[in-house]
């Protein structure tokens, strides 16, 4: 070939130029919430043989017992022969009263535990059925992680076909499709769900389906908005001319194009799944019990609060604030590192 | 026409010395302008080319005191404007200056015109920033800028929004905007690369009325040696941050000294005459954060020589007004 | 067809390998929410003609509106005319679906914007061994090795092609896509502003590797442009466009030497001139183009025809030839 050319070969980039560019990328990875993330990860795969209890069994005899590190509360009370039921906060029966002072003796005041001490036994303490409320936390992280994938998989599934139909059809489909989007925002999927629990019955099926029918609609939409941009790319254009099908077009052009943007919005969604489905939980019409899931733990905790028994709420509503929280960091953080257009304003 | 020649009488309104923009950014400092240096005189209109990342945008930007700091900043050099330098003062003052002694008109009147206003607010409301005069006389005042600039029935359009009019129209009313307050200086970053051609020449053609009229100074930024020909007394061919050659247009398009010049005008396909081959320039410009020492040409340059790669070559005169940086200029 | 060596399949030089009869596009314009109707079309393209030779480039020029744009897409399929015929290898590509197939492969292009005419994700070597892919049936093995061939013919060599489009600059990215244009050794390729967004030291590399390959395959090129100093340049075959129609079309050196349409004169004298001495006869046209939905009747530029009659504003001319292969729509002549 004539044409001079001599000055436009590209000099491939150096060991230290590529760890320089992959030093950049991660310098401002949000460490905190990816180190969360993974604990909530790792909890839920390896929850078998992390839990140092089984969640769903407990001795009535060790329920309530506060985390390990608070110590019991104790008060004075009097040894009794017999007890009536009215003499409960005041009275202690002389066998109890045997096991904490071999030297007790009737109408004696002797110092009694009223809430038991912490034990390393238990790190999180027990719940109202005796049950490890860190093992319990631990394998919510499972149902929230299984709802999560299984919701996304096919939820997502859904949004992105309605959504590279809608966009790259256009015209008829098009407006079915995204009216469709608008009769969902309509709906109140949360009545929906107490509906279907009543007459159907708790189960695991109806809230993932529950929570497909609430997601899908935001991937379609944003697969949508991609595609009208990507199909008028010159490059779809030139895929054309070269006879390309309309299939080929779709997955290998335009599909890959929209990638970016599905991660970021998966990751947002999942902190919606998880917050929905503890939601659902806490209303009785999530994951059916004893299978542990955070929401509904809140719920078992929460008339319990009052009598200073705080911790079997708490935990699993720390675990889900933790999670959600380090969901919308990390996607915050995808979406500015992918974007290409704010990548260009650094 | 009034040429290059006969104005080395008229005073210099706008005079760069030395001037150099740098930017920090993650690759190291960006030499975007360095070290530049030139005069604009009354009624006169300067060319400033060359190709995209040649610092030809920054220089206009750095005259306008736009460069966003950070990343940018002006780290030396003057900028004296009727006898002020605008380097050091502040961006009070600056703005007091824009629009009313030193205007732009950019390339993309898409985006320079607010398409929530009519065109006879935003004329206005340029006006109204600069001069302390009457409501009554800033309305006669702006519909007397949009008949200059040739808008028909420019009395029912003031009323119009951006949208409502054509490329060649907002082109216009960027204009008008641009001359509204009568300045001295007008910098005209490729004003016409979005119009067509016949409507490039209407453009063109009332730019050139306007400044015989008003006896405005004009510098226009372009890629395309069309526009220096046809429109500017001198030019200032820019490559990789500095001037590599200035002079009257005649100059340098009759005698090309730079060896850059020479490449880029015999690179332009020529309507007026059969072209067997065009030259072709090899290679690319240098990345600006990554300058080398000589000569920025160097690597590109058919009579490169030694000395070329060691030393930047100084400017020097190759006749009265016409300056190369180049070694081959003795 | 699996050929790869192109040698069998060249054409004569000038040799008339594609024409296009009578194509007319109008867009119907419509009103209304829920029922729609049309109130009226705009033609962009209006009853043109013309045929594409081997070896020679035919230029298209106009100003934004007057209908290259969509002719272009007409010629590479991405929009069926309204009506008319492109005529390709003696059979209607419209009517039948042999010639369609064939056409496909023998009818690529090259756009303007070289930032998005190539997949940001997808690897250099296979933007350029798509078409390949979806058209021959060859081994992989053979597809890189013509895409190395491809590489090497647009002057950027092995080392590129595991690279990905973000990795190149302008003129090299433009390479690439006329390497991909390349890869089925096409009869023709449309030339959509292909340099008009590069750097002015950067455009003379790309026209003169266009005429390089051109004089090596034979190839014809149909090159869409506004600008006149290119097209002279470049072209073997000049049509002037003016709201949908052609106005003139004469070979280059004619056109050049002996202007005759009022239009083409404006034209040429609106181009900005090669050195400040270049005498230039001052026709500034009035107004705009006017809109393709309501064309002026008679001729439509005569509104802003400096050497308009009475009859322009009344009858439409026709299309008559002045010279051996110059033809125009004028009622001067």
């Amino acid at each position: 070939m004539a044409a001079d050319l001599s000055g436009i070969v590209v000099a491939p980039p150096t060991t230290k130029e590529r760890a320089a560019a992959v030093y950049r990328k991660i310098r401002r990875l949000p460490l905190i919430p990816v180190f969360l993330l993974s604990l909530v990860v790792i909890a839920g795969v390896f929850a078998p043989i992390l839990a140092p209890h089984d969640p769903e069994k407990g001795e009535l005899k060790e329920r309530n017992i506060p985390p390990a590190w608070s110590g019991g509360v104790k008060s004075v009370k009097i040894v009794v022969e017999r007890m009536s039921i009215n003499q409960r906060t005041t009275s202690v029966t002389l066998a109890d009263a045997l096991k904490i002072d071999p030297a007790a003796q009737i109408d004696d005041e002797i110092e009694v535990f009223s809430r038991p001490e912490g034990t390393t036994k238990f790190l999180l303490g027990t719940d109202h059925l005796g049950r490890d409320v860190l093992s319990r936390v631990i394998y919510g992280a499972r149902i929230s992680l299984l709802v999560s994938i299984v919701t996304l998989a096919v939820g997502g599934t859904i949004g992105v076909t309605m959504g590279l139909a809608a966009g790259w059809y256009g015209g008829m489909v098009d407006e079915t499709l995204m009216r469709l989007v608008d009769i969902k925002l309509a709906i109140p999927l949360i009545l929906i769900a107490l509906v279907l629990v009543i007459t159907l019955g708790q189960s695991l099926w109806i809230i993932v389906t529950v929570l497909c029918l609430f997601i899908w609609p935001r991937f379609a939409r944003q697969v949508r908005g991609e595609v009208l941009q990507l199909k008028h790319m010159d490059y779809v254009s030139l895929a054309k001319v070269s006879g390309a099908s309309t299939a080929r077009i779709l997955f290998i052009h335009i599909f890959p194009g929209t990638i970016n943007t599905l991660i970021v919005v998966a990751t947002l969604q999942v902190g919606i799944v998880i917050l929905l489905e503890s939601t659902l939980s806490f209303l009785g019409a999530g994951v059916p019990p004893p299978t542990p899931a955070w929401g509904s733990m809140v719920s078992d905790g929460r008339d319990k609060l009052a009598g200073g028994v705080w911790w079997i709420s708490t935990f699993p509503g720390v675990a889900i604030m933790v999670t959600v929280m380090s969901l919308n960091l990390f996607g915050d953080w995808l979406r500015d590192t992918l974007d290409p257009r704010l990548r260009q304003l650094e | 026409m009034v040429t290059a020649d006969t104005r080395i009488d008229t005073e210099v309104v706008l005079s760069v010395d030395d001037l150099r923009t740098h930017f920090t950014t993650r690759w190291g400092t960006v030499k975007a302008v360095d070290g530049i240096s030139f005069d604009l005189r009354r009624g006169e209109t300067l060319g400033i080319v060359g190709e995209s990342g040649c610092g030809k945008s920054v220089t206009m930007l750095s005259l306008m005191r736009l460069i966003p700091i950070p990343p940018g900043k002006i780290v030396s050099g003057s900028i004296v404007l009727d006898g002020e330098d605008i380097v050091p003062i502040s961006e009070q003052e600056m703005a007091k200056i824009r629009g009313s002694k030193i205007a732009l008109i950019i390339q993309d009147p898409m985006t320079s015109l607010n398409p929530v206003f009519s065109i006879g607010d935003q004329v206005e409301e340029a006006i109204k920033i600069h001069q302390d005069i009457p409501k009554r006389s800033i309305t006669d005042r702006a519909l007397e800028v949009l008949r200059k600039v040739n808008i028909p029935a420019a009395e029912s359009r003031v009323k119009d929004y951006p949208h409502q009019m054509s490329g060649g129209m907002r082109q216009r009313v960027v204009g008008a905007i641009g001359i509204s307050c009568q300045p001295q200086v007008l910098i005209a970053d490729e004003p016409t690369t979005s119009l067509d051609v016949t409507i490039q020449a209407q453009y063109l053609k009332l730019l050139k009325d306007i400044q015989k009229e008003s006896d405005l100074s004009i510098i226009f930024i372009t890629h395309d040696f069309g526009i220096v020909a046809k429109m500017c007394d001198r030019v200032a061919v820019m490559y990789a941050g500095r001037i590599v050659e200035h002079g009257s247009v005649r100059d340098i398009f009759n005698n090309p000294s730079h060896p850059y010049t020479e490449a880029l005008l015999a690179s332009v396909p020529r309507m007026d005459r059969v072209v067997d081959r065009l030259y072709s320039i090899e290679g690319q410009p240098p990345p600006l954060h990554d300058l080398p020492v000589g000569c920025a040409f160097a690597n590109r340059c058919p009579v490169v020589m030694d000395k070329c790669i060691e030393t930047y070559p100084e400017i020097k005169a190759v006749s009265d007004g016409h300056t190369a940086a180049c070694w081959k200029v003795e | 067809m699996t050929t790869i060596d192109s040698s069998e399949t060249k054409a004569e030089r000038g040799q008339v390998l594609l024409e296009a009869k009578n194509l007319k596009k109008y867009f119907p314009v419509t009103k209304g929410l829920l029922i729609s109707r049309t109130t009226g079309h705009i033609k962009a393209v209006d009853d043109i003609s013309f045929a594409l030779r081997a070896g020679e480039t035919l230029g298209v020029v106009g100003e934004s509106g007057c209908g290259k744009s969509t002719t272009a897409k007409m010629m590479l399929m991405l929009e069926e005319p309204t009506e008319g015929s492109i005529l390709f290898e003696g059979g209607d590509v419209h009517n039948s679906a042999a010639v369609r197939k064939s056409y496909r492969s023998s009818v690529q292009a090259v756009f303007q914007d070289p930032w998005s005419s190539l997949n940001p994700r997808m690897r250099v070597k296979d933007i350029i061994a798509e078409p390949m892919v979806i058209n021959w049936n060859i081994t992989k093995a053979e597809q890189q090795e013509r895409v190395m061939k491809l590489l090497n013919d647009v002057g950027l060599n092995e080392y590129h092609s595991n690279l990905f489009p973000h990795e190149f600059s302008g003129g090299q990215r433009q390479r690439l896509a006329i390497a991909r244009a390349l890869a089925l050794n096409p009869r023709v390729i449309v030339l959509d502003e292909p340099v008009s967004a590069l750097d002015v030291s950067i455009r003379a590399q790309i026209m003169n590797l266009l005429k390089d390959l051109q004089e090596t395959y034979n190839v014809a090129y149909m090159l869409i442009a506004h600008d006149l100093a290119t097209v002279r340049y470049m072209c073997t075959w000049v049509a002037v466009m003016y709201l949908g129609q052609i106005v003139e079309l004469s070979p280059v050196q004619e056109l050049f030497n002996n202007p005759s349409h009022p239009y083409t004169k404006a034209l040429m004298s609106a181009a900005l001139p090669s050195h400040p001495d270049t005498e230039q006869e001052e026709i500034i046209l009035q107004g705009e183009v006017p809109s393709p939905l309501n064309p002026p009747p008679g001729c439509y530029f005569h509104p802003r025809c400096p050497a308009a009659m009475d009859r322009c504003s009344v009858d439409t001319p026709v299309v008559k030839e002045i010279s051996e292969g110059h033809t125009l729509t004028c009622h001067l002549f």
